[in-house]
């Protein structure tokens, strides 16, 4: 019998292993992580920060679809000519087909004072529930980066009454989008009291055992009672090396349906470095929880024998202060960002325009609209431009001329 | 055949509050979204069973709807679900037209 092994229950995994038995693959599929956790949704631990998982497939459906899954287990090393994973204990497994589903690593920092305790990440179960304990214990929270990840923990934790700081290297948070953007995130935290220090870095951390102060790159001593470092993230590839499969300074590279240069092994989610046609600068990774599941969903189908090229929108959302940012697509510092002229910093809609052409939509609590307005996504703006930036005209019939062309 | 006795029909709205490819929140303490699939009226429950999303929100494509927040998708007419990251159906419920009104049958 065929044998697929997929190293990472992660959104993309998971969703690989479904796809593969919806397209009628009947060969042995095991799923292996080394978290010991059912496998569960990554965006709701910097939402909730408490310690429930939600699951990404109810507990069932794994064995109803014949998947085996070997949690809380370690890949330790790969032998490429046998085709065999060696695993925990001495255990092997000899498979056909692999699956690199292995994801990102929060990027630590490494100034000095960076491996006290208290100075955390987030990134997996483990990590939330360290951190659910932290915003019991109380602030103040110190929070190292602003973008996604940093401003929906210092909105957590405001709403739980802490004391919170963010300190970000840049002007502004969500350096990658559109000034406005940036600039509404910052009054909607700094209205719910949130303090930023920007365009500053951490020089160290002090503390006996357990951080108690940040000290920024200006001397700047902001008492911690807890730090939280959203810097980005590291793909995680040591697998793919120890194969010998081609990496690139993104992750491992993948063609548009998820094979890698070696024959036998494929990747997906977070960890590809994929060639999606709205990635207009060339081949790179797309941390988005949706893209993960979808990447997964064609990738399984490909490893099922029905190759499918990964092309569909990338979509991300935050969720802070009980309010949605929904984006569909990859807008470039370059665009051009139209707002709906009713934009709020605490609701709007804008549309980014490439030549002529919306390449991406994003909006703030207004999910119906971004709904529409992602249909938009990928076609020519035509006679309709002004019309964008109309409050006059209404949306969702705007949205219908524009797609029937 | 449906035994008209065990059937509580509950007025939920108007034809004209639901167009063609969109959806109608009936706002209960249990809220159920309407459709109107090509002049056919349908009723599931509202909120999508990943999240806490309202369906009635969501996208509409012929007899799919597509969840506003996440993108599960689930069969407007059976209520089955076609898409992760939903993995529950949501239940469906009968509904009658009567003259410019639209009728569920809903549990009591």
């Amino acid at each position: 019998m065929q044998h697929s092994a997929i190293v990472g229950a992660s959104a993309a995994g998971v969703s690989a292993a479904i796809a593969m038995r919806s397209h009628g693959y009947d060969g042995r599929i095991t799923v292996i992580d080394r978290d010991p956790h059912p496998p569960y949704e990554r965006p709701p631990l910097s939402k909730l920060a408490d310690r429930t998982l939600r699951p990404i497939a109810p507990p069932g459906r794994f064995a109803e679809l014949d998947i085996e899954l070997r949690l809380g287990i370690e890949v330790h090393g790969v032998d490429p000519v046998s085709r065999t994973l060696h695993l925990d204990a001495s255990d092997s497994l000899r498979v056909d087909a692999l699956l690199l589903s292995t994801g990102v690593a929060a990027r630590r920092l490494t100034v000095p004072g960076s491996s006290l305790s208290h100075v955390l990440v987030l990134r997996d179960a483990s990590d939330a529930a360290l951190l659910a304990d932290r915003l019991s214990a109380g602030g103040p929270l110190v929070v190292v980066g602003a973008g996604f990840i940093g401003l929906e923990i210092a909105a957590l934790a405001r709403e739980r009454g802490l004391d919170v700081t963010v300190v970000e290297v840049g002007a502004r948070p969500l350096q990658n989008l559109d000034e406005r953007i940036g600039l509404r995130a910052l009054e909607l935290h700094q209205d719910r009291g949130v303090r930023f220090v920007l365009g500053r870095t951490v020089e160290r951390f002090e503390g006996v055992g357990a951080v108690e102060e940040v000290v920024l790159d200006d001397g700047t001593r902001i008492p911690a009672a807890t730090v939280v470092v959203g810097v980005g993230v590291e793909p995680r590839t040591e697998l793919a090396r120890a194969i010998g499969v081609r990496t690139d300074g993104q992750g491992i590279a993948v063609d548009a349906y998820g094979r890698t240069d070696v024959s036998w092994v494929y990747a997906a989610g977070d960890v590809a470095s994929q060639p999606h046609p709205q990635l207009v600068a060339g081949p790179g990774r797309i941390e988005h929880w949706d893209v993960a599941l979808k990447h997964g969903t064609a990738v399984g189908a490909t490893m099922a024998g029905h190759p499918t090229a990964f092309t569909e929108t990338p979509y991300v959302w935050s969720d802070q202060f009980g309010l949605t940012f929904q984006m569909f697509g990859r807008p470039r510092t370059t665009d051009e960002l139209v707002m709906r002229p009713d934009s709020t910093s605490k609701s709007y809609l804008g549309f980014w325009l490439r030549d002529e052409v919306v390449v991406a939509v994003c909006g703030l609590d207004r999910p119906r609209d971004v709904g529409a307005a992602r249909r938009l996504v990928q076609l020519p703006v035509g006679a309709h431009r002004d019309a964008l930036a109309d409050g006059g005209i209404e949306l969702r019939a705007l949205i219908k001329t524009m797609t029937r062309g | 055949m449906e035994c008209e006795d065990h059937v509580t029909w509950t007025k939920a709205c108007g034809t004209s509050d639901i167009e063609k490819g969109e959806g109608f929140q009936l706002d209960r303490e249990h809220p159920i979204a309407l459709f109107n699939v090509d002049g056919e009226y349908f009723a599931i429950d509202d909120t999508c069973t990943h999240d806490e999303s309202s369906l009635a929100d969501g996208y509409v494509d012929g007899d799919v709807v597509e969840c506003a927040w996440h993108f599960a998708k689930f069969c407007i007419k059976t209520g089955e679900v076609l898409s992760l990251p939903a993995t529950c159906p949501v239940a469906t419920y009968a509904v009658k037209v009567e003259g410019d009104d639209v009728f569920v049958d809903l549990p009591d």
